[in-house]
């Protein structure tokens, strides 16, 4: 099961990534690694070193908050879901991403002329 | 409040080595079913997880952060200046014990009791600078008080052998003499014996 090619995710993008993979249900640290990496066709892959720190940062910023669960294979897990304000930064970040995005393009269609 | 924050940080342990334990598994179980050998699989999943011992620090720094900014807060706010001193030298002494047990006690005697003896001695130092140090500060003014007596004493007799009829407005002149011969000389003694007082507290310091 060898994983595709890697990209390395730009700095700051993880929070978003994150943010968006808790948007429609509770995961835990592994799931969310997983849900990024089937949504972005493997390109993406979280390291496990950013993404926990990533994970408690934000659950200290109260974005997002965890509880103690059972996974499918009836382990302990915990697992994360993305609160109120967690939900308003998703907001937020999708904007000043989608902002950046475009100038970006603007910046690359305007040198190809 | 030391204990909550004892068991906070054996928490915030627990969970990082639960969640990376889970997230090892999970891997594997992964490599498994695409039809890895069980030793092939962990072999595998350790693999791409990398260095689990850094992952879990960088995790573990980020997790104790809040806790770490609390504990310091309420440590500093919750302890006065002497405890703290109290507090340094128990680390201290606490280091030098796991150093001891750990690697051996040559390391100890050379590098830790030395640290210990010299904080022991810097809290002796303190001590006696408070201590003593304010009985000691009364010397200076009890120099200046005697000695513009004296002063004062000498001027009386000097002006009254000289100017017996004129005792009257003689006596206002030395007073007035007197009270500013007073102040000039309680400021020299003063300041003099607090500047030797100053430098000897301050050779007590650097040694």
């Amino acid at each position: 099961m060898e994983t595709g090619p890697r990209s390395e995710i730009l700095q700051g993008t993880l929070d978003l990534l994150v943010l968006h993979a808790l948007s429609r249900e509770k995961l835990h640290g592994y799931a969310i690694s997983e849900r990024i990496a089937e949504q972005s066709e493997e390109v993406l892959h979280p390291e496990e070193g950013s993404l926990y720190p990533c994970l408690y940062r934000m659950e200290r910023r109260g974005w997002i908050t965890s509880e103690l669960g059972l996974s499918e294979n009836n382990r302990r897990a915990r697992y994360y879901s993305l609160t109120r304000r967690g939900r308003e930064e998703l907001r937020r970040q999708q904007k000043s991403w989608d902002l950046f995005t475009d100038a970006v393009d603007k910046v690359l269609s305007g040198t190809e002329k | 409040m030391l204990r909550r924050h004892v068991s906070e940080w054996i928490d915030s342990r627990r969970r990082v080595r639960e969640e990376f334990d889970f997230h090892f598994e999970q891997l594997a179980d992964q490599y498994l079913r695409a039809g890895f050998p069980v030793s092939e699989a962990r072999k595998a999943a350790r693999r791409r997880m990398g260095s689990m011992f850094r992952h879990k620090r960088q995790a573990l720094y980020e997790l104790q952060a809040r806790w770490r900014d609390l504990f310091s807060a309420e440590m500093l706010d919750g302890v006065g200046p002497w405890s703290r001193v109290s507090l340094i030298i128990a680390g201290g002494f606490l280091l030098g014990l796991i150093f001891s047990t750990r690697v051996t006690i040559l390391t100890a005697g050379v590098f830790w009791l030395p640290v210990l003896a010299a904080g022991l001695a810097w809290l002796a130092v303190s001590a006696a600078e408070r201590m003593v140090g304010r009985h000691l500060r009364f010397l200076p003014a009890m120099g200046s008080i005697l000695s513009s007596s004296q002063d004062l004493r000498r001027e009386k007799k000097f002006i009254g052998l000289k100017q017996d009829g004129l005792q009257s407005s003689a006596t206002s002149a030395v007073s007035a003499y007197s009270s500013l011969e007073w102040s000039r000389v309680a400021v020299s003694v003063d300041s003099s014996t607090e500047l030797l007082w100053s430098m000897a507290w301050g050779g007590l310091r650097q040694f």
